[in-house]
């Protein structure tokens, strides 16, 4: 019902409710923007062009309880266009761009030979595959929405999935043996 | 022991959820809004048709105090023609009837009422019918939408649509916007579509299309004008005034294109259209306004507010005497509120405005007769200068165990007044 609220308010131009609909999950937004811009300062440039974009576009959703996929899809837009001018690859997927090197460098809590083995893992993937994953798993967004976000059919951001999980599958469990998940070869 | 993939995503999740937005976040979201000008809300049409039909009433007895015009005619320009139904746009003797319908799969149908094409947009009217008794729940529309429009010499985007309840809560009245169609097709073939069980299943309607009931242009010509800013040269290449918007058209040429497009303003005999919006891709880009106010037009001025600029800083900036008094470069101020001995080095807290970005990856001091480099950069925090300026800044750290004297900066990007006007010669 709040959400409703305040997407009707925005849609009135109230620019205040607008700003209340990404606060109230600012953490979500931010990661997710963290994610593909892989800093700071990126990633806050991303969230303002994202809701200027919001305000400016806000009368073209008509059901307010897709304000969440519909903003995040947004979001990554920009996110991908800002990093096209940057002239980088989307996603991140050469090691000096890593999208999540600098929260992993930053943070003393991670498990860091697990981490690291993920970072290398996802980053084998082509970087469809890995966006996907990502939106996915780390993400928790819908498949329609990331449907959405990349404007590919349905059907294929699941194959992109299942086909990027059975890679990272077979790449710990060893080459020959998909389902083998249990042993480490020729680590 | 191995870990599962599931369960390495999980962990690889887990960190990632470590990370907070910074607390600047929401003073950044709320000046980056504030910069957008406020907007003349559409009317959404899911309110009434009779609070529809009010707002114009009172745009009629508030706004426009025009002669009577000899082409379209006074009520013309007094009617937001973008947010009318289309039984309001016939009543008026616009738009062109359609009535074609398909049925989907679980007997909702779908009615192309009527449509309303102009040199900048096709609207296209249409309600979907759920079978008696049934009513639309919101995640239905996530599963709906259209495709291209298409016909000859046609193939027009969708623009997006929005609507509301019709009658009931089993029908939904709705308008659909999509790029404008050419004059010379005959048969247009929208395709709505639905998402079931993964799949998206089509459904094209084709109609016929009536050119000569397309609303025709208030202006619709070639423009070359241009502004200069510090960043190139802004081209304007074209005015189409339709009835229901007024679109420049233009290109920058610029070396590097800047994130921000700056603010503009249209007037038409002195009198300001809304301005819209702004969408493109670069190096291109459209500005947006409301429809004309008239046709009577004696001049149209488009002013170019501000823009981003680039000031270049060639001198060095002293470090001796730092105060919150503010130094002026060009056009804009910096502070350098203080400089501090600290067990590493020295730490320069450099203030600015919000959207003055400074170049900050090359900044260096000269301390003892040598060049420094900056070894780090803090998040910026807000200063408050207590008169509702509230500035943003800094600290820039420096391994140097000498005090620096001097600041080399090369420059900042800032949002730079520009306040240039052309007239957009208009031939009648």
């Amino acid at each position: 019902m709040r959400v409703s609220h305040l997407v009707r308010q925005a849609q009135k131009g109230n620019k205040e409710a607008l700003l209340q609909l990404i606060m109230a999950d600012k953490d979500v937004y931010y990661r997710l923007a963290y994610s593909y811009m892989g800093n700071e300062h990126d990633a806050l440039d991303a969230m303002e062009d994202m809701i200027v974009t919001l305000y400016e576009k806000i009368d073209q959703l008509q059901k307010s309880e897709a304000f969440s996929s519909w903003s995040k899809t947004i979001l990554v837009n920009r996110c991908k266009t800002l990093l096209r001018k940057k002239e980088r690859m989307i996603p991140v997927g050469d090691e000096g761009d890593s999208s999540f090197s600098s929260l992993t460098d930053d943070n003393p809590y991670r498990d860091t030979d697990s981490e690291m083995n993920m970072e290398v893992l996802l980053s084998q993937l082509n970087a469809r595959q890995r966006e996907a994953i990502e939106l996915r798993y780390v993400h928790d967004l819908p498949y329609q929405t990331i449907a959405d976000m990349t404007g590919a059919p349905l059907g294929t951001i699941k194959s992109r999935i299942s086909q990027g999980i059975q890679k990272l599958k077979v790449m710990i469990g060893g080459e020959h043996d998909e389902d083998n998940r249990g042993e480490v070869k020729g680590a | 022991m191995m870990k599962t993939i599931e369960e390495k995503l999980k962990e690889h999740k887990q960190t990632l959820e470590m990370l907070q937005a910074p607390t600047a976040l929401e003073n950044r979201l709320r000046d980056a809004l504030h910069n957008v000008p406020d907007k003349k809300k559409n009317k959404k049409k899911a309110t009434s048709w009779i609070a529809s039909a009010a707002a114009v009433l009172i745009l009629v007895i508030g706004v426009y105090q025009y002669p009577a015009l000899a082409y379209y005619g006074e009520k013309f320009f007094k009617t937001n023609w973008s947010s009318l139904s289309f039984s309001e746009v016939t009543e008026q003797g616009y738009g062109q009837k359609v009535d074609e319908s398909i049925t989907l799969r679980d007997g909702t149908v779908v009615t192309i009422n009527g449509v309303m094409a102009d040199d900048n947009v096709f609207l296209m009217y249409y309600t979907m019918d759920r079978p008696v008794g049934i009513e639309f729940t919101d995640e239905d529309f996530r599963r709906y939408g259209f495709d291209k429009l298409k016909g000859f010499l046609t193939d027009s985007k969708s623009q997006g649509n929005g609507g509301g309840d019709g009658k009931n809560k089993s029908q939904f009245v709705g308008q659909a916007r999509f790029e404008p169609v050419s004059p010379f097709s005959r048969t247009l073939t929208v395709t709505f579509y639905e998402w079931i069980n993964d799949e998206r299943v089509f459904y094209p309607i084709s109609f016929k299309f009536e050119a000569n009931k397309a609303m025709k242009s208030i202006i619709k010509q070639e423009l070359d004008q241009s502004i200069e800013v510090d960043y190139g040269t802004i081209h304007y290449d074209s005015i189409s005034a339709s009835p229901t918007s007024t679109l420049i058209k233009g290109r920058y040429e610029f070396e590097d294109y800047p994130r921000t497009y700056g603010q503009y303003k249209l007037y038409v005999n002195g009198i300001e259209v809304q301005y819209k919006g702004k969408s493109g891709r670069m190096p291109e880009f459209e500005l947006e306004f409301d429809m004309l106010p008239t046709d009577r037009i004696n001049s149209i001025e488009l002013v170019l507010e501000n823009f981003l600029g680039y000031q270049k800083i060639e001198e060095p900036i002293s470090l001796a005497s730092p105060s919150d008094r503010s130094i002026k470069i060009g056009d804009e101020k910096l502070w350098i509120r203080s400089v501090t001995k600290t067990r590493t080095g020295y730490d320069v807290v450099i203030a600015r405005r919000e959207f003055t970005k400074l170049k900050w990856d090359t900044i260096t001091v000269t301390a003892g007769g040598k060049v420094i480099p900056v070894s780090s950069i803090s998040e910026s925090r807000p200063w408050d200068l207590g008169n509702n300026n509230i500035m943003r800044e800094n600290t820039f750290s420096f391994n140097t165990m000498d005090k620096p004297e001097s600041l080399l900066l090369e420059g900042f990007t800032y949002i730079k007044t520009y306040n240039k006007r052309i007239s957009l010669p208009v031939e009648k």
